[in-house]
């Protein structure tokens, strides 16, 4: 069983706690929880800031390389001062200031054919946050292999996509596309706005995922109401679709690859 | 028959318009938009819609309404398709 809050968790995350279908044993469940982040730039940053708010335990942060000052429009952990320095320690060091009752690993390092399996191993979820699709191909595969829940998020100037695998359950990144986007290109145009956007509700996922609050029926069956415990339900085989110029968000129903060479084989 | 077409990221730089109304034959596939909308626009986007043997690309995702849906699928009058291209974190 999940140990009990100390008073201090309980005065920091009182503003979360109250929330329905959460409360001290959703609170309890992300405490325990380990979650690694690739790539902690504009995305993976933000989402990581908001799983360090909520209470997540442990994060392990993977993101290779120097601050260049071209991050500094999006990547909030970092500072004017940190140029030329570690991402990864720049944005240890600011999460641990800020929540000094959590777990910071560094990996500096980003995900890669020989490291993924290892990581995705010691994490509970998986946060897909890179520019790379190989890297989050390949973070989705060791995710679904493991069965651990992966939300995979992504950004184009100001529109963003978001989507959750749950193994076994869902449809995985390879289903949508099962080889490397050949017109994908590295650089492309953003905001910081978006980027932060697409990392809180990624962090959202997250912690729905992690806390029990990803129930798409409710516990006691039935009429589901909105003071259920567990109510609430994830990107389950959907993908969000946000256009910020416009406002206007949408989702989108997926459906799996039955030839799926990462996730065909893992289906229930 | 009447076919609104929306363009998510690269694809809509490409395009040039976030969507744009076409008519096609009825019972064409969605195959066959893709291959109608190619003719409207320029190398760019021809480059992202098309593969190197001048197929649609499955790598960008097909919706119609809100259900993704292969190239075969049959289109209606009035139907929505909504185009993205891959984007990713950073
Ligand atoms: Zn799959």
């Amino acid at each position: 069983m999940q140990s009990p809050l100390t008073p201090d968790d309980r005065a920091r995350y009182e503003w979360q706690l109250s929330a329905a279908g959460f409360g001290e044993e959703g609170q309890a469940r992300l405490r325990s929880s380990t979650v690694l982040i690739s790539r902690i730039g504009g995305v993976g940053g933000t989402l990581a800031y908001e799983l360090a708010a909520a209470g997540v335990g442990k994060l392990i942060l993977a993101h290779a390389g120097n601050l260049r000052v071209d991050d500094l429009n999006r990547q909030l952990l970092m500072s004017d001062a940190g140029v030329d320095q570690s991402r990864v320690e720049q944005a240890a060091r600011r999460l641990r200031a800020f929540n000094p009752s959590i777990h910071i690993e560094t990996v500096a390092e980003n995900v890669h054919e020989h490291n993924v399996d290892e990581l995705v191993w010691r994490a509970d979820a998986v946060a897909s946050c890179a520019p790379l699709f190989a890297e989050r191909l390949l973070m989705n595969r060791a995710a679904v292999r493991q069965g651990k829940p992966l939300v995979d998020c992504a950004m184009y100037e100001m529109e963003i996509q978001l989507l959750t695998v749950i193994p076994g359950q869902t449809p995985c990144l390879a289903c949508l596309y099962p080889q490397e986007p050949p017109a994908w290109r590295r650089r492309f145009p953003v905001f910081g706005a978006v980027a932060g956007t697409a990392g809180c509700l990624g962090a959202m996922e997250i912690i729905k995922v992690l806390s029990g609050l990803d129930a798409p029926v409710a516990p006691s069956a039935g009429e589901a109401r909105l003071d259920e415990p567990g109510l609430g339900e994830a990107l389950r085989g959907r993908m969000l679709i946000g256009d910020l110029r416009t406002l206007k968000f949408r989702t989108m129903q997926l459906r799996r690859d039955p030839k799926c060479a990462v996730c065909a084989k893992h289906s229930k | 028959m009447r076919v609104t077409v929306h363009y998510f990221a690269q694809l809509r730089r490409a395009a040039g318009v976030a969507s744009e109304t076409v008519m096609m034959e009825p019972d064409a596939t969605l195959a066959q938009l893709i291959q109608r909308l190619v003719q409207g626009h320029g190398d760019a986007f021809r480059a992202m819609a098309l593969d190197g043997a001048d197929q649609p690309q499955r790598t960008l995702l097909y919706a119609v309404g809100d259900d993704q849906a292969d190239l075969d699928r049959l289109l209606r009058d009035g139907d929505a398709v909504t185009i993205l291209a891959p984007m990713a974190g950073g």
